[in-house]
């Protein structure tokens, strides 16, 4: 733990306060818009004043945080996150945290999650059953005293 | 089990059941860090792929180290130092009792972290989740228009309060030990059920929060993109060490309470993996909150813990206050089972050595404890531009913090697996494990004790050095603008050396009285389950 650091990190964490707002677009005509912004669909950001340059950092604060470049035009625009996660978007004014949902479940987070808790708790399991299950206790002992 | 008068000779106590020394590990292993490291560390590195170095940090080193400490502990009957010095003679001695020393600075600055978590669990009973929040640094003169956990904080830190909690904290500690391990396993037949049911309660409710199955599944989606980077797997094995309490001697003096015939390496598997479990239930808790409220999950234990975890609370549109509570009192209640165990990790080798009773052990405990964990809370501002800490508390903390939790743990680790590797013979402790286990260890395990984990271990320590000698701007903290304390970054490793080393050397030099091994001798020889 090193507390500058993480107090740093933790100021940066937070939400910063630029006007910045994201409205969900309807994928196709004929769909409805989702409630949040979700990987794949378009949404609308608008700005409180035109900005020159925007930033989307994705996993922003971590040791692999990846930045793609927007070209605005104006103060409202349409952008299709092209992944889901915690991004922060970075205008000239300040910047603002943004969660995009996924479209479809991710097989690749499902098997981690899955096998991970199997390992997990399929060997908390196990080793609790042979604790249960060890010899049993010396007669004159309850179960459980 | 025959009840242990405080005030009578060095007669040790014994578990009563099996099932209340796993709780009690367990208690001891899930600590504050669980609550937020796995999360933190998942976040930086890449999700669901910091599995990999995770799952073999537990495998090559928790596990294995596991297995030796509780095995010091059943084959001697003794607290960590003394059953050092049973199986390697003097030199393991000292290193147990360093390491018991360390365990005492980390206990110190622990115990003020927690009495910050119960100031904050009243907090959050009244103001901390509302608007208006300040503090006399720069940032946060202003009250707050939003709740402002951060700032609540820093206003907190910077009054006196929490030196009434810090003395509460300990007060509940010395409470809970004040009959060993009867109260203990009391203690944790409570404590620790209760706790994963909190950790459950915040699962299912960031679950429910729209976004939370998205949180969870951006928690576990493996970005392989940072594997490759060689402080993903500094960082896995050294929380690895730091997350199941190793190298601080609690492992060792809670087995000294088991009989010889315990199955080190079943309770080994069964204590690790209720610890990373519970990390793994903390961690689909945390992203569910945090994705929900768009927070980052950076940091590690204090900020994710006091500002970015009550900040994701304050916006929820019902149960605030009761969510907040809710949340600090799983911390404490988490963070008191841990530090019950160092204190006892402690008082046990106190009394081993010395012979005295549990309440001399205790007191000689205490006193420098509280003491020190004053110090860490003194509100005094030093830095009001917050370039570090702000406090004179909070920057003792840090620096500390920085040497001796990073440092004496990983370097006990080493030192514990050299001496019993090579001087006591790996082979032996095997053969003793191995006499009393289903699971029987292959050569394999001398070899990691032997050669692969002190090779980690001395990498991980190397690497950390190297960082902290290439550091920008010199010494750890020497940036900090704190006028009339720029001394303190170069002062706090020599003094925090010279006061370890010289506990380590007093009581290694002290004549040890011949104390019977802990389980008394009517103990059963088989525990009940």
């Amino acid at each position: 733990m090193r507390f500058a650091l993480l107090l740093l990190a933790a100021a940066l964490a937070l939400p910063a306060s630029a006007q910045i707002q994201f409205e969900p677009q309807a994928p196709s005509p004929d769909a409805e818009a989702p409630d949040a912004p979700v990987k794949g669909s378009p949404v609308r950001i608008t700005l409180d004043a035109p900005t020159e340059t925007v930033q989307v950092v994705w996993r922003p604060n971590s040791a692999i945080p990846d930045t793609v470049s927007l070209d605005p035009e104006g103060a409202s625009f349409l952008w299709t996150p092209t992944r889901a996660g915690v991004a922060t978007v970075i205008t000239d004014g300040g910047s603002q945290n943004v969660s995009v949902r996924y479209d479809a479940f991710p097989g690749s987070g499902i098997l981690v999650l899955v096998l991970a808790a199997a390992i997990l708790f399929g060997g908390a399991g196990f080793a609790m059953g042979k604790l249960l299950n060890d010899d049993g206790p010396p007669p004159e002992l309850p179960l459980d005293t | 089990m025959p009840d242990t008068p405080l005030d009578a000779a060095p007669a040790r106590g014994a578990w009563k059941s099996k099932m209340g020394f796993i709780l009690a590990a367990s208690g001891s292993a899930i600590g504050l860090g669980n609550i937020v490291f796995f999360a933190s560390n998942a976040y930086q590195y890449g999700g669901g792929a910091f599995y990999l170095p995770y799952f073999i940090a537990l495998f090559v080193l928790g596990i294995p180290v596991m297995i030796t400490e509780f095995s010091l502990g059943t084959m001697t009957g003794k607290s960590f130092p003394l059953a050092l010095q049973k199986m390697a003679g003097k030199k393991g001695e000292f290193v147990g009792w360093w390491a018991i020393a360390s365990a005492l600075t980390i206990t110190m600055y622990y115990i003020t972290i927690l009495g910050w978590a119960l100031s904050m669990l009243f907090g959050a009973a009244g103001s901390l989740l509302e608007p208006g929040a300040s503090a006399p640094f720069e940032p946060f003169l202003t009250p707050s228009a939003e709740p402002s956990a951060i700032a609540w904080f820093f206003g907190m830190i910077a009054t006196w309060w929490p030196m009434l909690a810090v003395v509460a904290i300990w007060g509940a500690t010395i409470l809970l030990l004040w009959r060993g391990t009867e109260t203990i396993e009391r203690a944790v037949r409570v404590f620790v059920p209760m706790m994963w049911l909190f950790m459950i309660g915040l699962v299912v409710n960031g679950l429910l929060q729209p976004g939370g199955v998205d949180g969870v599944l951006y928690l576990f989606t493996p970005n392989l993109d940072g594997i490759a980077d060689v402080r993903v797997w500094q960082g896995a094995f050294a929380q690895m060490f730091f997350s199941l309490s190793l190298g601080l001697g609690t492992m060792t003096a809670y087995a000294s309470y088991l009989p010889k015939d315990a199955d080190n390496v079943n309770n080994s598997l069964l204590v690790s993996f209720l610890n990373c479990g519970f990390e793994y239930i903390a961690g689909v808790a945390i992203f569910a909150l945090l994705f929900v409220y768009a927070l980052n999950p950076a940091g590690t234990t204090l900020s994710l813990s006091f500002f970015a975890i009550p900040q994701g609370i304050a916006g929820f549109s019902w149960g605030v206050k009761f969510f907040g509570v809710f949340f600090f009192l799983l911390m404490v209640i988490a963070g008191l089972t841990s530090a019950v165990s160092l204190v006892e990790g402690m008082a046990s080798p106190l009394i081993d050595k010395l012979g005295i009773s549990r309440a001399k052990a205790l007191t000689f405990v205490l006193v420098p404890g509280i003491l020190g964990s004053l110090m860490f809370a003194i509100p005094t501002v030093i830095d009001p531009g917050l370039s570090g800490d702000g406090t004179l508390g909070l920057t003792l903390l840090d620096l500390v913090d920085n040497w001796a939790f990073r440092y004496s743990l990983l370097t006990v680790g080493l030192l514990e697996c050299l001496l019993l590797g090579w001087v006591l013979g790996a082979a032996r402790i095997r053969d003793a494990v191995n006499a009393h286990t289903k699971f029987k260890l292959g050569v394999w395990f001398d070899w990691l004790i032997k050669v692969v984990i002190p090779v980690i271990l001395g990498l991980v320590l190397f690497g950390t050095l190297w960082q902290d000698l290439t550091l920008e701007g010199g010494i750890y903290g020497s940036t900090y603008d704190m006028p009339g304390y720029g001394w303190l970054p170069a002062f706090i490793p020599v003094a925090w050396l010279v006061f370890t080393i010289v506990i380590a050397a007093v009581l290694t030099s002290r004549r040890t009285v011949d104390t019977a091994p802990h389980a008394p001798a009517d103990a059963p020889d088989t525990l009940a389950v």
